[in-house]
């Protein structure tokens, strides 16, 4: 009697703190989970902002990369290929000679200058009767096209609805070894650079699932490459893990990206010349030119991570080790020079003393 | 020093700095600071009940003001059917407060309560620099004409004060004169309900109440061209329940002199004189309401002993603290303390836990604006527009605007909507803008923008989230504002805002992880990495430092191969950047 009494007062009591356990636990697991996060190195966003963004991406440099018209003329300058530009119209006024302008060609991209998250673009894939043909098959006459290129000009695709310019560049075309791999859509590589050198690198492969567009948000694949050869090393689709691609069913792993030691190389310049520390470079493979640099991102976002299953705070921290090791060697070469000077200097006074 | 440690130096600085002004404060002032009384500070106590008979029942009570001679410290007000409502349109005669039925109630008995706090100071004190304009010399031909009860121009009056003022000129011996002879040959009497209290009834009478005798103080000086008045406020006498007590005031050229001919003070009241209003004895009133009956209770809650100003830092800590500001200044301190607070709460949301809001302190402005629990029908209201804006925005969207216009399209429906609501309340009966404040309406117009955005890129799932997740933060700071102990503990320590600012510049370089990133990176947990050969990230001079080769995991956790990979784009890189490292040195 007692017993069953004694045992439903410490199930009662079990009961009243059961919510102060449970919420115990859950602040338990967090912990554990963050230090176990922390042992993988995954970088958390705070981290990146802080580390990263605000120390080594001067705030004065973005708009370079957030503007395309100056990313191609920077590129042009140091060597870079990027998508081949046919035409800039900055006013209004210039729409008078579009026609004129795009006689030579045949398919091309429309975008602003500073738009962000694809919006504005434009792709014309061909030629009609009537007019152009649109990627999903419409077709624009020439005034519905001008009315785009306005748009684009008065500012309704940039940041802040400023006045914007309005580029028609060249069509990429899909690199045949990518053909198996991407049904629709151009596949990109993203490379993040630190500090000059590249920390983690993957292949965005676009499905039906995104619209023919590259983006992990949306559903495309995320494939994580290996820094140093170009080789798929994981794969996820809206952060869980793959094999096989979900619209052709061929096995991912055996993906290797053509021309990689370009891209990398490429990308370093890149980031090198836009004088930010921490950027993530897009290059798209075309099937004529190869590796073409298609944009720099100041801000990159962290799901490279997950597609590459593996932290990024572990590549940046071995960079950092690797570049505070050269310093350091490259600072005692040149006391070793300046001692060897001092040295000199001492010997000659002595000549001079001995021959006075 | 690194730039973490930097913020950390300055935040311990900024913390300890208002630590120790704090208990500074406190060992001056002691629990003082926490409403600093003065010498003589009074509690007063109103209660009122009767029965509303309709629906637009309306009562009306008056609080004490805030002059040279008094400091409103606090006032609380509440009732469960009732509804109250500050009114300081002439908050130089009078404060009222307006009580009306609370949406839903039915009409029934009802009960109220409002305890006010003020301190008194025997005259203008250095405690309490407040003009005031009630003070003011009279302007030329105010308070001398005759009114209601004060027949100031009847014959009888007129021959009365002629004869007490007989041959004196100044005005200080004919206002002496006057009083005294109210003071002493008028009798006191009981004020009794329905008596006529008329300065003409009380003079044939040759008695009456203190209303009364005042009345006739104030006609017979007027009658003379002396500016008198009527006060109205409360006193203490020997039981512990009172009835408003009425006094005056005369203007003799220099200043307001007090008189009370009831009790007999002249020129100097002695303490406990609260002054609630001038001229209008009725402190009390309804429209709509039967069996109406109040009463006033003062007491005083502190004793001379336990003044604070003791010490000169002490009077210091008095002069400087937010309790000793006017109550709409007051409000407004209140308003600006509590705003730093609610951006700390954002940012723990923000970077700590990882929520996405609409806009960066939106949601704290929204939430400051609903702290009051009175507005929570509001936020319903908030939210209904918001959605109803999002689909007009829907429609403006085939219209193809430019981005300002097209916000200020929305401001303008943003508007229409609300004058709407407003309108459609009013037909119902309510008051409209005692439910909603108006003042977040900006900030709705760019939080229909952001939705919209946010639903064109991403999905209407991800911007309804975002929504929730924005009303979350907004009613956490809402809820925790709410709390008056927040607010008052504040205004006895502003210094709290230098923890505050620590606080904010901690966070500014917290590196952890969001909580909302311990879920995003879960996949990543169960993996111990790819079952890949090793990643060599190439670094100058053929040093390659792979993903497991810098000590950062602990050994055997990931034992992948220390593979080095020569290859053509470690030569290509070290070349670049070997040129750009001998560059720069």
């Amino acid at each position: 009697m007692t017993a069953s009494i004694q045992f439903r007062l410490i199930n009662s009591l079990v009961e009243i703190f059961r919510p102060i356990i449970n919420i115990g636990r859950l602040l338990r697991d967090c912990w554990r989970t963050s230090r176990r996060l922390r042992e993988l190195g995954i970088l958390g966003m705070n981290h990146r902002n802080a580390a990263c963004i605000l120390d080594y991406n001067p705030r004065c440099n973005f708009p370079i990369v957030d503007d395309k018209l100056r990313m191609h003329q920077l590129c042009r300058s140091i060597g870079v290929p990027t998508p081949e530009l046919f035409a800039v119209f900055r006013a209004h006024a210039q729409l008078r000679h579009l026609t004129d302008a795009l006689a030579d060609h045949a398919e091309f991209v429309v975008k602003p200058a500073r738009g962000s998250a694809g919006r504005g673009i434009l792709v014309i894939t061909g030629r009609t009767a009537t007019g152009y043909q649109r990627q999903n098959g419409q077709v624009l006459s020439s005034e519905q096209l001008s009315q785009h290129l306005s748009d684009i000009i008065s500012g309704m695709y940039s940041l802040g609805g400023r006045p914007d310019t309005a580029l028609v560049q060249q069509r990429l075309r899909l690199h045949p070894a990518f053909a198996p791999y991407a049904e629709q859509g151009i596949p990109d590589v993203r490379v993040i650079v630190y500090r000059g050198q590249p920390a983690m690198a993957m292949l965005r492969l676009p499905t039906r699932l995104s619209g023919g567009r590259a983006n992990l948000h949306q559903g495309g694949i995320g494939v994580g490459v290996e820094i140093a050869s170009g080789q798929a090393i994981h794969v996820v689709q809206h952060n869980r893990v793959l094999r096989y691609h979900p619209d052709s069913g061929i096995d991912l792993h055996s993906l290797r990206v053509p021309s990689w030691s370009a891209i990398v190389a490429m990308s370093c310049r890149v980031a090198e010349a836009v004088g930010l520390g921490y950027v993530g470079v897009d290059v798209v493979l075309d099937a004529l030119r190869g590796p073409i640099l298609l944009e720099v991102n100041a801000r990159p976002g962290l799901a490279i991570q997950i597609a590459n299953g593996q932290g990024l705070l572990t590549r940046l921290r071995a960079i950092d080790a690797a570049l505070a090791r050269q310093d350091c060697s490259s600072r005692t070469a040149t006391d070793e020079q300046a001692q060897a000077a001092t040295h000199d200097a001492q010997a000659q006074s002595a000549t001079q003393a001995r021959a006075a | 020093m690194s730039r973490s440690w930097l913020c950390l130096a300055t935040a311990a600085m900024l913390a300890a700095a208002s630590i120790v002004v704090l208990s500074l404060r406190f060992a001056c002032m002691g629990w003082q600071a926490l409403m600093p009384t003065g010498p003589d500070t009074w509690q007063i106590t109103l209660v009122a009940h009767g029965r509303t008979v309709s629906a637009d029942a309306q009562l009306s009570t008056v609080a004490p003001l805030e002059l040279p001679t008094q400091h409103l410290l606090r006032e609380d007000c509440s009732s469960e059917m009732l509804d109250c409502r500050a009114v300081d349109a002439d908050g130089r005669h009078r404060r009222r407060h307006i009580w009306t039925l609370r949406p839903g109630q039915e009409t029934g008995p009802f009960h109220l309560r409002c305890e006010f706090v003020v301190s008194l100071y025997p005259s203008r004190s250095q405690a309490n620099r407040q003009t005031s304009l009630a003070y003011a010399p009279p302007q030329p031909g105010e308070y001398v004409d005759s009114e209601l009860h004060i027949e100031s121009d009847h014959p009888e009056i007129g021959e009365l004060a002629r004869a007490v003022v007989a041959e004196r000129s100044q005005v200080n011996d004919q206002l002496e004169a006057l009083y005294r002879m109210v003071s002493t040959e008028i009798l006191n009497e009981p004020t009794v309900a329905g008596e006529s209290r008329s300065a003409l009834g009380c003079m044939r009478r040759g008695a009456g109440d203190c209303t009364a005798k005042s009345r006739l103080l104030v006609a017979l000086a007027r009658n003379r061209g002396i500016a008198a008045r009527l006060v109205v406020g409360l006193t203490q006498s020997g039981d512990n329940t009172h009835s408003p007590h009425v006094w005056v005031e005369a203007y003799d050229g220099q200043r307001w002199k007090p008189m009370c001919p009831f009790y007999r003070h002249y020129g100097k009241l002695p303490r406990a004189y609260t002054i609630f209003t001038f001229d209008d004895p009725r402190l009390v009133r309804g429209r709509g309401i039967r069996h109406l009956d109040y009463g006033y209770l003062i007491e005083k809650i502190t004793n001379d002993a336990d003044s604070v100003g003791q010490s000169w830092l002490a009077r210091q800590f008095l002069a400087t603290s937010p309790h000793m500001l006017a109550p709409a200044e007051r409000q407004l301190v209140e308003f600006l303390l509590l705003l730093p607070l609610a951006a700390l709460i954002v940012c723990v949301f923000r970077n700590v836990i990882g929520l996405h809001t609409f806009g960066t302190f939106a949601p704290a402005l929204v939430g400051l604006a609903f702290r009051e629990q009175r507005y929570l029908p509001g936020l319903m209201i908030l939210l209904a527009i918001l959605l109803v804006g999002w689909l007009l925005r829907h429609l403006l969207d085939r219209l193809h605007l430019l981005q300002v216009p097209r916000t200020a399209c929305m401001l303008s429906l943003v508007v229409m909507m609300l004058l709407g609501v407003v309108l459609l309340a009013q037909q119902l009966g309510y008051s409209a803008t005692h439910y909603i404040s108006l003042f977040p309406l900006v900030i709705l117009t760019g939080m229909i923008e952001r939705f919209w955005t946010q639903e064109a890129e991403d999905s209407t799932a991800a911007s309804l989230c975002t929504l929730l997740a924005t009303m979350a933060v907004a009613g956490t700071i809402g809820l925790a504002m709410s709390l008056t102990a927040v607010t008052r503990y504040l205004l006895s320590f502003p210094e709290t805002l230098g923890l505050i600012l620590a606080g904010q510049l901690l966070l500014g370089r917290y590196t952890g992880y969001r909580l909302s990133e311990l879920l995003r990176f879960r996949d990543l947990l169960d993996s111990t990495g790819p079952p890949a050969p090793a990643v060599a990230c190439a670094l100058p001079n053929g040093a390659l430092a792979s993903s497991n080769g810098a000590g950062t995991l602990p050994s055997g956790e990931v034992a992948l191969p220390d593979r080095i990979v020569q290859m053509q784009t470690v030569r290509l890189i070290n070349t670049t950047t070997n040129a750009r490292l001998g560059a720069n040195l």
